[in-house]
């Protein structure tokens, strides 16, 4: 069992405001929501059912039925709108990946829509452009090392294999490049009170 | 659903978590327990967003490491191209520059163009700085001059040719063998537009979103002349939204306005990690393929297949297919 941090504490008050808000139908309460939470839902679809497209038209459907149901005032737990974001995204991706098995998939074009940027959330704070412009910063064996680790995936050892060096040494210049790239990207972050907490 | 566990970010940091939910390591469990703790996590969203933007970022670097480089300071195989009837009938030839020599010269080759000039081999157009071009000591070309492309051809004047270049290669095609593949790159540049999936979301209507939503019930309707029109509005009101020049470099795509297509697409993916990402890449390389400009489809292709999308197989295919193609 976890004992939450203290800013959990203040970010269960801010949820069940705005709960309360979305419950008088305040609309900025609702953009809020959806500003707040959207990322998340298009991460957790990208990593699950790896379409971008769909991910990006599935943070509609489940924003929707998360809005609908606090509109209602159906929400149980207010205090953790996360965890109930989270779990109508569970649901609305089991829901969809089943009903895509069975027919196929045919694009409809309504008369009214919205086309919004999923995305933004996700890609915008993430400052991709940064990043690459810090990649070349690092030393060819470090980006090499962070390649072999991210993108393809192999553990230290097999690294150690490849590049004829040992594991731990594969784990030293790893969290070297880590840092490297942390520290450059906290330096210009919008909020550098925030420490990424990646391997230790 | 079952009840998820609940951990906390120590627990995250001291399993890898984030690492290893990006590479799809975890098992359905972690899994769940991981996505429900950054969807209540403010700092484990923005390290999973941060690591997923390095993958992102290492993923495209290793794409672009075996892109071909044309051999460097070459000389501009500038071409003689009778530029139109008016030009032939009084017996000027004028030097026109081949569509899509962006791709084939270095910037610093002392014959290279300037960007700014290249245009695209229409019959009749005068280039640019023609007296300033005169005066350099330009090759002559090495064949018989390519006939000028016809108005409704996708290709400009000497697919082959530039094809051969992009690869590097001195042999001549024979004419059998030019046109097996001007139609093949033909084909591989034919373009189906994305489909739109329009959805519903209550709110606040801005100005963009609705120039956007002019333009998809156009681009819905096959009409894209008047998509391209709206979405060039909505572009204005938002140029930082990925969908709107997505969609706008696709319609210009589908009226034939490649250099405006690779704009608005090249805005795209500039605008960084989004849902359109990888097909706006795919659409470069159809827009590449259409000028015959291989070796940069190819990239394109490539980075298209590494990315994740609805087009990463397809490019895949093109790609292969685009290899598979005896352009030597």
């Amino acid at each position: 069992m976890v004992v939450p941090p203290d800013e959990q504490m203040k970010g269960d008050q801010d949820d069940a405001t705005l709960a309360e808000r979305i419950l008088r139908r305040d609309g900025s309460a609702e953009n809020e929501l959806y500003a707040r939470y959207r990322g998340r839902v298009f991460a957790m679809a990208l990593a699950r059912l790896k379409d971008r497209e769909w991910a990006g038209e599935l943070v509609d459907d489940v924003m929707m039925a998360v809005i609908i149901a606090l509109r209602r005032g159906a929400v149980h737990d207010t205090t953790r709108l996360g965890a109930f974001v989270h779990g109508t995204t569970v649901n609305v991706i089991n829901y969809q990946a089943r009903a895509r098995s069975r027919q196929p998939y045919f694009a409809t074009i309504d008369d009214e829509f919205v086309g919004m940027d999923h995305a933004e959330a996700l890609e915008r704070d993430s400052d991709l452009c940064l990043v690459r412009a810090c990649l070349r910063r690092l030393t060819p064996t470090e980006q090499q090392v962070l390649t072999l680790s991210l993108v393809e995936g192999l553990k230290p050892g097999e690294i150690a294999d490849r590049l004829g060096t040992s594991a731990e040494v594969v784990r030293q210049q790893k969290s070297r490049a880590l840092n490297k790239l942390k520290n450059k990207l906290n330096s210009v972050s919008r909020n550098p009170s925030v420490l990424p907490l990646w391997k230790k | 659903m079952e009840e998820v566990v609940r951990i906390d970010c120590d627990t995250v940091a001291a399993n890898d978590l984030t690492e290893k939910y990006i590479l799809g390591e975890l098992d359905p469990a972690e899994r769940d327990a991981y996505e429900l703790h950054y969807f209540e996590c403010e700092r484990c969203f923005s390290d999973l967003k941060r690591l997923r933007s390095i993958q992102q970022a290492l993923r495209e670097r290793t794409v672009a490491a075996p892109v071909r480089v044309s051999p460097p300071a070459r000389a501009v195989p500038w071409r003689w191209i009778a530029a139109g009837a008016a030009a032939a009938s009084i017996g000027v030839l004028v030097l026109v520059p081949q569509f899509g020599m962006r791709d084939q010269v270095t910037v610093n080759s002392p014959l290279a163009p300037h960007p700014s000039t290249i245009e695209p081999a229409v019959p009749g157009a005068a280039p640019e700085r023609a007296d300033d071009l005169a005066k350099r000591p330009v090759p002559m070309a090495r064949g018989p001059s390519a006939p000028s492309a016809s108005p409704d051809s996708r290709f400009a004047p000497s697919v082959t040719q530039r094809a051969e270049e992009a690869e590097g290669v001195a042999k001549r095609p024979t004419a059998d063998r030019s046109r097996r593949i001007t139609d093949a790159l033909r084909r591989l540049a034919s373009v189906s537009p994305p489909s739109y999936r329009t959805t519903v979301l209550r709110g606040a209507t801005d100005e963009a979103t609705a120039r956007f939503r002019a333009g998809m019930r156009a681009y819905g309707a096959g009409d894209y002349r008047a998509a391209v029109t709206e979405l060039q509005r909505a572009a204005r009101e938002d140029p930082e939204r990925p969908d709107i020049p997505y969609f706008l470099g696709i319609s210009q795509l589908m009226v034939g306005d490649i250099a405006g297509a690779i704009d608005e697409l090249r805005r795209t993916v500039a605008l960084g990690e989004s849902p359109f990402l990888g097909d706006a890449h795919f659409y470069l390389a159809k827009a590449h393929l259409a000028q015959a400009e291989v070796a940069a489809a190819r990239s394109e292709l490539e980075t298209a297949a590494a990315l994740e999308g609805d087009r990463r197989s397809e490019a895949g295919r093109l790609l292969a297919e685009l290899n598979h193609l005896d352009l030597r």
